[in-house]
Order: C-alpha cells, then sequence, then structure tokens
C-alpha cells in the first residue's frame, strides 16, 4: 500500500504555472491522415504508364497535376501547399511504411501509433513514451496535446499521458462543474489504494493544465478562418495555444473520412483542399508570430491505396505511403523516389523506407530526445532535416 | 466461512455488475456455501443471443448454380448483406448489454464479456459476430480446451486472423501466433518456430462460406511430420491445443487473467499460483476456478476490495444496478460505450481492451465524473461529432442529444434507512465502495448533504458520490 500523500505532494506543489520543465522550445506537430489516405493520387508519377494503367478511371491527367519535378506532381486539390513546396519547406518522403504490413485499419494505426513491429502489440504510444523520457519533472499533461475527444494510444506512455480537448474553454468550463477543484485540493490525502491516487493524481493534473490555459490563452479572442471546418478549428486552436507561448512540445490532431472504395476523387480532393488550406492557414500564422521556425509538422496515414482502382471508381486498402514534413528546417523537395510500380507486392507498393526512422530522425534531431529508449529499437537517422 | 453484506456486495461488484440498492439493503449474514449456490444457479440460465440467426450467404449459391443471378451479382448481393448487418450489430449489442443488466444473467453474461475480451475477435460480417459471441456463451463456464476448439473453428474467429487463407502450401501464421502468445502460453514460453509448426497444424481449418460454419479442407491441410514445443509427430490443430495445454504454463496464463479480471489490477504471484494449479488440476474448468476464488478469504480482503479501476462497459452497468438507469431510446447504452470508448464487438485488437490505469487520462476522468450528473438533467452533455474513421466508428450518427435525454434514474424509488444525516451518508458510502470514505472526504460530502432542501437529497448524495474518483474502483 502505498501513503500516495508523499508522491502526491510534489504535483500537488506545482499547481501554480509551468514549474520546472524540459521544454526546448522545439515543437512537433502530428497530422493524422485518418482511413488511408491514397498516396498514389496525393503525389502522381505522371511519367508512369503503369500508374495510368492501373488507374484508367481515376488516374489524374498529366495537364491537371501541379507539377514537382519531372516525374511527379501533386494532386491539383494540394494547390495551397505549392507555394509552401516552391519556397523549400515542404519535404515529401515516398514509401514509407513497415514490413508485414497490415491492411486493417485499426491494427495499422495501432503499429504507427505504438511503433511496434507488426506481430506486436503495445499498450503505449511512442509520444507518450517520449513524455515518459523527457517528462521527470513535468507536472501536467499539456506538454502533449490530441485535439481530439479521445486521447489516442499513441499519446500515452507507461508513467505519463497527454491531454485530450477540442476546445481549451470547454476543458476549464469541464472543470469548474461539479466538485473537481475541492477533490483535487483534497487530492493529498491518504489512499488506501495505489490505482486511486492515480486518479487523484490525473485530476490534479488535469486542473492543472485547465488552469495553465486560463492563464495563457486570451479565450475571448477569436479569430475567423476560412473555410470553416472541424480540421480548421483544430489548428486555429493549435495556433493560439502556440502563439500564447504555451510550453507544449507536441500536438497531434486528426483529419478523417479518406477510406475512398467508391467515388474517390471527389472525396479525396475535397479532403486534401482542406488538409492544404489548412495548412496554409497554421504556416502563415506560425510565421506571422515568428513561431514557425521553432514547429515541425509531419503528416502521415496509416496506410496508402492498392494500385489498381476497384471497380467502384475507388481504391482498396494497401500498404506504402507518402509522409509530409513541413519547416524551415526540412531538407526540402522530393527525399527520396516513389517505390516501383512494377515490382509489387499482391498489387500493392513495397515500402523502401520504414516510419520508425522517420520518427528516430524527428527524435533525435528535433526533439532532442533518446530515440532508442522511446522506439526500443535502434533506427538509422534519415537526413531529413538541416543540422 | 461467513459473508457479511459488504463482502457479498464486493461479490457481486466482482462477479457481475454489482447489485440493486433494495436488494443490498435485505442482505444478511450468510454463509459462503449458501452464497455461492444463489450465484452459481444463475449461471445456468443461458440465453443465445438471436438477431440475426441463419448465414447471410445461404441461398446466394444456390441461385447462383441455378443460374438466376449470375456471380458478379451474387457478389454484391453478399456485399449488400454484409453492409445491412454492420448496422445491425448496433441491436445486437444493446441486446446483449441489456442481456448483462439481467440480474439472473449477469454472472454469466460477465464471463462471457472476460471471453471476449481475451479473444478480442473484431469482424464486421454480424452473423459471424453474433454466432461467436454464442460460442462463448456456450462454453463459457465449461472446460478451456473445449472453448478454445470451438473458437479455433468459429467462423469469426477464422476470418479475423486469416485462417481461410493458411493453406499447406502457403501457411499463414497469424492465428497460430495469437494462440501462443495471447490464447494460451503468452509471449516468452515458444519459438519462432513454434509458431511456424502450430500454423502448418491448422493448415486446412476454414469456414463454408455457404453455411457459415467449419468445415476441413483436406487437400489444403499439411499432414506432415511437425515438431512442436519438443515434440514430434504429424499433428494436426486440436494436437497443438492439447500440447499446449499440458503445459502448466498455460494454466498460469489464464489464471493471471482471471486474477486481473475478477481480483485486482496488482497481481500477486501467490494467489495466481494457486488459482493456476487448481486450473490445472481440474482440467480447465472454469466454473470450478470462479467457485474456488470466489470462496478464498483472500478474495474479500482490504487489499482486494476496491483495488480495480472499473472498465467503461462496468461503469456503465454499475449506473444501471446501482442508479438504476434506464433509457427510453435504448440506443443510448451505445452511445454511453463509445463515449467512454469501448464498445463490445469493437475491441482495438486482438489483444483485446487496456485495462486499468490505461482506461484513466485527464479527458477520460473527467468524462466518467461528470456523467452522473449528466444523467440526472443536472448539466448537458457536450457533444462534439468525433472525426470519421470509417470503420472505426462503425455506427451511422444517432441524434446523440436526443437519445440521451431519455435517460432516466431509479433514485426516486430509493429510500434512505432511517438515522441521522451522517449514518444516511455512511451506509451509501458503505453500499457504493464497499467501505466507508476518507474521513476528509467524507466530512465534505456530509456537510454538502445537509445544505441540500430536503426533496433533492437524496439523488444529491448519489449523483456526487457516484462522481467521485472512488466510484471509479470496484
Amino acid at each position: 500500500m502505498v501513503a500516495a500523500g508523499t508522491w502526491l505532494a510534489p504535483y500537488f506543489l506545482q499547481a501554480q504555472g509551468p514549474g520546472i520543465n524540459s521544454f526546448s522550445g522545439k515543437r512537433l506537430i502530428v497530422i493524422q491522415l485518418s482511413g488511408g489516405n491514397d498516396g498514389l493520387n496525393t503525389i502522381v508519377p505522371f511519367e508512369d504508364d503503369l500508374y495510368y494503367k492501373a488507374r484508367p478511371q481515376i488516374g489524374i491527367k498529366k495537364s491537371e497535376l501541379l507539377k514537382l519535378n519531372d516525374q511527379l506532381g501533386f494532386n491539383p486539390a494540394l494547390e495551397a501547399l505549392r507555394p509552401l513546396f516552391d519556397e523549400g519547406l515542404v519535404s515529401i518522403v515516398n514509401g514509407v511504411g513497415y514490413p508485414n504490413p497490415d491492411r486493417s485499419h485499426f491494427r495499422s494505426m495501432d503499429i504507427w501509433h505504438t511503433a511496434s513491429n507488426s506481430n506486436e502489440y503495445w499498450s503505449t504510444g511512442w509520444l507518450g513514451r517520449y513524455l515518459d523520457a523527457q517528462c521527470a519533472l513535468c507536472e501536467a499533461p499539456h506538454k502533449a496535446i490530441e485535439l481530439n475527444n479521445t486521447l489516442d494510444l499513441v499519446m500515452k506512455g507507461e508513467r505519463f499521458k497527454g491531454l485530450a480537448m477540442t476546445d481549451p474553454s470547454q476543458l476549464i468550463r469541464d472543470i469548474d462543474t461539479g466538485y473537481n477543484r475541492e477533490l483535487a485540493q483534497l487530492g493529498n490525502s491518504h489512499h488506501e489504494h495505489e490505482e486511486v491516487g492515480y486518479l487523484y493524481k490525473t485530476l490534479i493534473e488535469s486542473v492543472n493544465s485547465a488552469d495553465y490555459l486560463a492563464d495563457q490563452l486570451d479565450l475571448k479572442r477569436r479569430e475567423r478562418i476560412n473555410p470553416q471546418s472541424q480540421f480548421s478549428n483544430h489548428l486555429k486552436t493549435v495556433v493560439q495555444m502556440i502563439n500564447s507561448g504555451m510550453e507544449t512540445s507536441v500536438y497531434y490532431t486528426q483529419l478523417g473520412g479518406f477510406d475512398t472504395h467508391a467515388q474517390q476523387k471527389i472525396k479525396q480532393e475535397r479532403l486534401l483542399k482542406i488538409y492544404a488550406e489548412g495548412i496554409s492557414y497554421l504556416v502563415s500564422a506560425l510565421k506571422k508570430s515568428g513561431q514557425f521556425k521553432d514547429t515541425l509538422i509531419m503528416t502521415f496515414s496509416e496506410f496508402g491505396r492498392r494500385v489498381n482502382e476497384n471497380a467502384s471508381q475507388g481504391t482498396d486498402h494497401g500498404t506504402a505511403n507518402n509522409l509530409f514534413l513541413i519547416g524551415e528546417s526540412v531538407n526540402g523537395g522530393v527525399y527520396n523516389e516513389l517505390p516501383s510500380l512494377k515490382d509489387l507486392d499482391n498489387g500493392d507498393l513495397k515500402f523502401n523506407l520504414d516510419f520508425r526512422r522517420v520518427y528516430a530522425t524527428l527524435m533525435e534531431q528535433w526533439l532532442g530526445a533518446n530515440s532508442k529508449e522511446i522506439l526500443r529499437r535502434e533506427y538509422q537517422m534519415l537526413n531529413l532535416l538541416k543540422v | 466461512m461467513e459473508l457479511n453484506p459488504l463482502q457479498i456486495n464486493h461479490l457481486y461488484n466482482r462477479a457481475c455488475f454489482g447489485i440493486d440498492y433494495n436488494e443490498y439493503l435485505g442482505l444478511k449474514n450468510s454463509s459462503d456455501q449458501v452464497v455461492m449456490m444463489k450465484l452459481f444457479n444463475n449461471y445456468y440460465h443461458k440465453k443465445a443471443l438471436n438477431v440475426f440467426g441463419a448465414s447471410p450467404d445461404a441461398g446466394i449459391l444456390q441461385k447462383i448454380r441455378s443460374g438466376e443471378v449470375t456471380r458478379q451479382e451474387a457478389r454484391q448481393m453478399i456485399r449488400g448483406q454484409i453492409e445491412a448487418s454492420r448496422d445491425k450489430i448496433r441491436s445486437l449489442n444493446v441486446a446483449w448489454v441489456e442481456q448483462m443488466q439481467t440480474p439472473s444473467f449477469a454472472g454469466l453474461e460477465k464471463l462471457v464479456y472476460f471471453w471476449h475480451d481475451h479473444f478480442g475477435v473484431r469482424v464486421l460480417n454480424g452473423y459471424h459476430v453474433e454466432a461467436h459471441n454464442n460460442t462463448l456463451r456456450l462454453h463459457a463456464l465449461g472446460n478451456y480446451k473445449d472453448l478454445l476448439l470451438a473458437v479455433a473453428k468459429d467462423p469469426a474467429m477464422i476470418s479475423f486472423l486469416n485462417n481461410q487463407q493458411n493453406v499447406k502450401a502457403q501457411p499463414n501464421e497469424n492465428f497460430s501466433r495469437e494462440l501462443l502468445e495471447l490464447f494460451t502460453i503468452g509471449r516468452g514460453n515458444y519459438s519462432e518456430k513454434d509458431v511456424k509448426e502450430a500454423a502448418r497444424a491448422f493448415t486446412g481449418w476454414r469456414m463454408n462460406r455457404r453455411t457459415a460454419s467449419f468445415t476441413f479442407d483436406e487437400r489444403n491441410h499439411d499432414y506432415g511430420q511437425k515438431e512442436f514445443m519438443g515434440k514430434k509427430g504429424k499433428f494436426d490443430g486440436e494436437d497443438i491445443i492439447e500440447i499446449i495445454l499440458k503445459d502448466p504454463r498455460t494454466a498460469h496464463f489464464i489464471a493471471a487473467k482471471f486474477y486481473a479480471f475478477y481480483v485486482s489490477d496488482i497481481p500477486n504471484e501467490k494467489h495466481i499460483t494457486e488459482l493456476a494449479e487448481y486450473y490445472y488440476k481440474h482440467e480447465y474448468h472454469t466454473q470450478s476456478l470462479l467457485k474456488y476464488m470466489f470462496m478464498q478469504p483472500w478474495f474479500y480482503e482490504k487489499s482486494v476490495v476496491q483495488s480495480k479501476i472499473k472498465s467503461p462497459l462496468e461503469l456503465i452497468n454499475g449506473y444501471q444496478s446501482q442508479l438504476g438507469l434506464s433509457f427510453g431510446n435504448k440506443s443510448a447504452w451505445l452511445l454511453m460505450q463509445r463515449r467512454f470508448n469501448q464498445t463490445m464487438f469493437y475491441p482495438p485488437s486482438v489483444a483485446g481492451w487496456p485495462q486499468g490505469k490505461e482506461w484513466i487520462d485527464s479527458s477520460s476522468l473527467l468524462k466518467r465524473m461528470k456523467m452522473p450528473a449528466v444523467l440526472n438533467g443536472m448539466s448537458e452533455v457536450h457533444q462534439e461529432e468525433s472525426p470519421e474513421l470509417d470503420a472505426a466508428d462503425p455506427f451511422k450518427p444517432i441524434d446523440r442529444k436526443q437519445t440521451m435525454e431519455s435517460a432516466e434514474l431509479g433514485l426516486w424509488a430509493y429510500q434512505l434507512p432511517e438515522g441521522t444525516e451522517e449514518e444516511q451518508v455512511y451506509s451509501i458510502e458503505k453500499y457504493l465502495f464497499n467501505k466507508t470514505l476518507p474521513n476528509e472526504l467524507h466530512q465534505k460530502v456530509l456537510e454538502g448533504f445537509k445544505k441540500q432542501p430536503k426533496h433533492k437529497s437524496k439523488n444529491w448524495l448519489f449523483i456526487t458520490m457516484t462522481s467521485l474518483p472512488e466510484y471509479q474502483m470496484t
């Protein structure tokens, strides 16, 4: 039995303000395209006949594409991303995946969240373990914030967990309803079971985070951005938090609906447009406040889609996919070649780059963390960033 | 051993989903034999779920043969039926949860929930989902070997872990790997070679899509010599299961899971070993094991009572049994599960749901602490459409607000026991927490209780107490 009073005290004492922590000044924004974005129609190999042969109905004509080099072009819906690419702020990494790919959304997302092998089931996420490693002295979960109703596995560590919320004002209101504050005050009394102590610790941390947000943010200021979508609202909240000087290292948000088994073209292009316009807003807002140089944005999806289109003008679940890194520190441009469209694995692209090497590089070279400890294996660094 | 009302209450929290308030008030000291008899008599009430019935493709193949439809058309018909079955899984889910909430079924259904978590099957074909759930129920209390064999032959499992694709020419290891890692002996107790050899033994264990039943496909079965866990022979799947169950480490692995589910989040090696030995000696007979576990004095020790963090399902069913929660619109039971991130038939992976502390983070804790007041109509649920993750959010949006508003609590029928206000508070603490609250907290609650207007005080007391962090424990 743990006398919780002693080990809860340090958290409680730090209730006022940020306290000691390890904020490096650098932050990572992760954007998850949920449902499996079709990478081949996002970055199109317009010189490859095999592409047009595989996709007679949904293939995008060369003339419609926004050409990036003499091989590849952006889906026209990514127009808002084009100027950023031209400025050298975007790095396109092709053929990202992992060995023995799983074509189930949940499983593959789990693998991306935990950074496990495809035959392992881990109960913590890579960003959660980043908190574990960095946060020996963290006092509140706002070190890593997910814009969501529930906290995904990716943000859960062994000892620390990130904070999930969609709207800071709502979180603050939630804390102020009922008896949360009074209970948090009682938190450092004795608890018979360790687990109860853990519940009170979580409550205290939530109160601290809500107070921190209320302190930092000017919640009355409402910026309008267009078009209005849940995704753009989440990005707006992220901008607000960053520009207020919050010491948050990781922001996580997602855009869903990419599971385009039928009538892909309309659906995907609508989403890519929302994505690109959101990014364009995010970058310009952070540039304006001088925060962009300390921000890196990573965009991924749990898998790419089958090379051949299906009979419903859509595509089925596939494997390797492209991933975007955006920031002033990236080596802009197309990082590597697209996997061959000839040499396929059961109709799917063969990955040529393990996503965990991307994670490891970001951990070591951007967030200054020990990637081997966090990813539980050693991965070779990639030359993604200007170091 | 004599059990007092608090101990019986604890037993029902763990073996079932809690006990109704009025029934609790009527509890008296009883010998454990008598209590077990009452509990286990209920385990014989077995009711299969029956929302779907027959397999979807039945009849369609017939139509192809008779030339009534083309293959292409048939494929589309089957797809249509499966699509429709996804929606129907909602009804199946609610039917099951209601069965859990029926006192005479609760004990067995909690065990079925244990096995559902254990096997972690998640498929979209509603017919297979229902059949699998009924398989779990049929063998839940019997020998684990029978259950394991039946599950290995279940169409849901065969499609979920790709045994349909496990053929001699190209073995698929998915099922055999999880069999060893998650269903029987656990990591570290077998080699990669064992996985490969076991996969060979299960080749040809497939389903007949027409009848949605198990079929042994001789042509695709590997009849050759295998070497598995140090033994050599022309093993088939059944032999493999037999060999793994002969290994006492399997009994230990399952016993540890039972311990985590029924006893405590914090493992006690001595008690787990005791359970494992008993289970092994009784040929993995689950009912005997449960009875043995519930009759151990350590099951009622202070270190065990209120030591487990409730899973969302346990929390929701606890609202039903302890607050008398009901919904005019039954879909709300589904919304409740989704709100707390645990939806029956949709485990996150074959490894099952998170447990213990893994359930708790800032947002989930605040949601839990807010829910009783929401249900009581004191505040409104803030709902935001969660982003569509295709099948991760498998249910079509329903009018959440309206559905939730159909909530009704049974508190009006509760009567606080005679006595001083302090005695009343103590008595509800005992009912909800099996002990009294820490004094400082108790005083706060008492203070608040005294301040409430008379007609509101009873509800206030129950809502406040079920909103506490302590109520997240069982």
